[in-house]
């Protein structure tokens, strides 16, 4: 079983490798954000489930890079909140954020990402920017540090840090309220978003919008809230200049939950 | 390995404050949010929304945790 749906998700990724390519070029960008039908039910059915809390957990899936890097999620895992402010904020369970990484390094999955949602109509704030890049960024370092022995990995480190296509892994954020909304982001460059079927393949497909260039009224308020936080001692000058960046560098695409079904092909 | 996943700076926070939702209205003139009331819990900021909606000429309107703003998803083309 286990492999039969391995083959199907390593023939999905081909596929959406062959076909994009062309149209990645075309966009003038590499990056393909993906899911499949079960994620996009776990969206529908979280968005449903939400309510005076936050709620999330950890998107699975493969990778794979030519020309066009697909980022193809088929699988989650829900994962508790532990946050002490579970009403403003989402921090997952380390247990369940261990056994995800267990699954990475045993080669069951090359991706993950993690996924929460707002109980309200927010959009993702300065410190879900901040979060997701340093989790994916974390993340990146110990599946690339599994590959090499331990003396290797420390000559290397700092090289293959450097290339950092971490930045490119995205995160995902389901709003409630009467129309939720699905944000996908991700840093440094623009990405495609869609939804695909097995055997299907994908029918439609959205391009990410550059944060600060088209909203600038939420990165304003984004810089401010993060400016107050300073003033109030809550983060570091360090982390000041590192959550900037994540703004500066957001990507993302926004969807309403009810049209993410229309994304994915149609029942032959 | 462990991982070390950065705590959002909020947690550390720790509000002790209750939580309080904001119903906002996108502001042509002003080029920004403003608020037209605050309430103690989510049915109740569902239901403002609805209410006020005739008061938002813009047509922007929504309800958020206090401290948290919408993205123009008209803008957005969502």
């Amino acid at each position: 079983m286990v492999e039969a749906v391995s083959t199907r998700v390593s023939d999905l990724l081909w596929e959406l490798g062959t076909k994009f390519e062309e149209i990645t070029r075309r966009e003038g960008t590499r990056n393909v954000v993906v899911v499949t039908r079960d994620v996009v039910d776990y969206f529908t059915d979280i968005a449903r489930a939400t309510d005076r809390v936050e709620m999330g957990g950890f998107l699975l899936g493969r990778f794979l890079s030519n020309h066009a890097r697909i980022f193809l999620f088929h699988d989650y895992v829900q994962a508790r909140n532990v946050s002490e402010d579970p009403e403003v904020s989402y921090l997952p369970d380390r247990e369940a954020a261990d056994e995800v990484f267990a699954l990475l390094r045993e080669g069951r999955y090359d991706a993950v990402s993690v996924m929460h949602t707002h109980p309200d109509e927010a959009a993702f704030s300065d410190s879900d920017l901040s979060a997701g890049r340093s989790f994916a960024e974390e993340t990146w370092e110990i599946m690339e540090s599994s590959k090499y022995p331990e003396d290797l990995w420390k000559e290397i480190r700092t090289e293959v840090l450097s290339k950092r296509p971490c930045l490119y892994v995205p995160n995902f954020l389901v709003t409630g309220g009467y129309n939720p909304v699905l944000y996908v982001y991700a840093y440094a460059t623009p990405f495609i978003f869609t939804a695909a079927a097995d055997g299907r393949g994908v029918s439609s497909w959205y391009k990410s919008k550059r944060l600060c260039s088209e909203f600038g009224e939420h990165c304003k308020f984004l810089e401010k809230r993060v400016l107050r936080a300073v003033e109030l001692g809550l983060i570091s000058e360090r982390d000041y200049a590192y959550i900037l960046d994540c703004i500066y560098d957001c990507y993302f695409v926004a969807i309403p939950i009810k049209r993410l079904e229309k994304l994915l092909p149609p029942e032959v | 390995m462990r991982i070390r996943i950065r705590l959002p700076f909020r947690v550390r926070a720790s509000a002790s404050r209750p939580l309080v939702y904001e119903i906002v209205c996108w502001d042509e003139e002003k080029g920004d949010w403003v608020v037209l009331e605050r309430v103690r819990d989510k049915r109740a900021a569902m239901d403002a929304v609805r209410r006020l909606r005739s008061r938002c000429p813009s047509g922007e309107i929504y309800f958020v945790r206090e401290g948290f703003r919408p993205l123009r998803l008209a803008e957005s083309g969502a």
